[in-house]
């Protein structure tokens, strides 16, 4: 009895970290397109009713999809504090989500790189850096889907098969 | 173990190892190893019987000891390298399997010189 | 169900997985893992059945080499 047990918890771990990758791929693209939206929704804020960025931030928070809207939120309570460069308050909100977001150093790095030119440059090299940026997001979300569609039902098996495996040896 | 046992355990091996062996025959010829080697451990089992029989008619006739001995061990050496090369053939290794096939004949022979010059010389004797 | 049916059904099992894995990563591109895969099921089945013939080997030598 207790061995039964025993062999269905090994089992489930295993299914369960072979799903955890494979969620894990199946968030990445979906992670992508709210950034990408939350990034165009502030574009829209900053040049076409020209808000000033905190305030841009804080309504585009409001108006965005989990999960950039808490990225947005705490960038903005970063820079309400004073002395807070726009560079480093975007990097505060990268820390924060960091762990609950399925995203790679890459994507990471482009979005970094994005917060050091936010509120540093002049309208017209602002909307350069937005179409830069977006045009990034969207080439690495092309991307993850490719990657969500190869590998994500992969490490569904792969969990699954080891875990039975594992089982039958032990058991 | 009841012969139906045995022959139900040669059965399901046969069927296992005939869905493994297109695609892992490394797998099909472990699982004919083990199948043979527990069928083989049964029958070595009851044989012991009838070992302990044969002895106890040698002892009756007078035979000599040693040559009831050596005769045994000829028939386990013949048991064990027939079924080891078997293995190796079913394997595809027709070489293994000869040389194991060649072991286990000169293991025989050596085994059986001392009974062939002791026939021998009594047969000499026996002649002007 | 005597234990060596259950090791002769274990061992199906196992080899019939590694397969099914073995074939899943290869077409996944993994070649090394599904070979290193094989490679470590066939040990742990090899470690078992030399249990076995062990003991297919004790039998033998108790009954005919030590009368």
């Amino acid at each position: 009895m207790i061995r039964e047990i025993g062999a269905a918890l090994v089992f489930v771990a295993c299914a369960g970290m072979g799903f955890r990758i494979a969620r894990d791929f199946r968030d990445r693209p979906r992670h992508l397109r709210s950034l990408t939206h939350a990034i165009l929704l502030l574009q829209a804020e900053i040049e076409y009713s020209v808000t000033p960025l905190p305030r841009a931030l804080a309504r585009v928070a409001e108006r965005a999809g989990p999960p950039a809207d808490a990225l947005l939120e705490r960038t903005c309570a970063a820079l309400q504090q004073a002395d807070v460069s726009v560079e480093a308050a975007f990097a505060a909100g990268i820390e924060s989500c960091r762990n609950r977001m399925a995203l790679t150093k890459q994507d990471w790095s482009v979005l970094r790189e994005f917060g050091a030119t936010l509120g540093t440059s002049d309208r017209a090299h602002q909307s350069q850096q937005f179409a830069v940026v977006l045009a990034h997001l969207n080439r690495l979300e092309q991307e993850a889907r490719d990657s969500q569609r190869r590998n994500e039902r992969l490490w569904q098996y792969l969990g699954v098969l080891f875990g039975l495996l594992i089982v039958i040896l032990l058991y | 173990m009841h012969i139906l046992q045995l022959v139900g355990i040669g059965l399901v091996a046969t069927v296992l190892v005939s869905v493994l062996r297109p695609q892992v025959p490394q797998f099909a010829m472990l699982v004919g190893i083990l199948a043979g080697s527990v069928m083989l451990l049964v029958v070595v089992r009851n044989l012991d019987a009838v070992v302990v029989v044969l002895t106890d008619l040698a002892r009756e006739a007078n035979v000599d000891r040693g040559v009831l001995a050596t005769v045994l061990k000829i028939i386990g050496i013949a048991y064990i390298v027939e079924f080891a090369a078997q293995v190796a053939r079913d394997a595809q290794e027709g070489a293994l399997a000869n040389k194991i096939e060649l072991a286990g004949k000169v293991g025989i022979v050596v085994l059986a010189i001392p009974i062939v010059t002791d026939v021998v010389e009594s047969l000499v004797h026996l002649l002007p | 169900m005597t234990p060596e049916i259950r090791a002769v059904f274990q061992i199906f099992g196992i080899g019939f997985l590694v397969a099914i894995l073995h074939t899943i990563l290869k077409q996944s591109g993994k070649e090394e893992f599904a070979h290193w895969t094989t490679l470590l099921g066939f040990v742990a089945v090899f470690v078992i059945v030399i249990g076995y013939v062990d003991r297919l080997y004790d039998e033998i030598q108790r009954v005919f080499l030590s009368q």
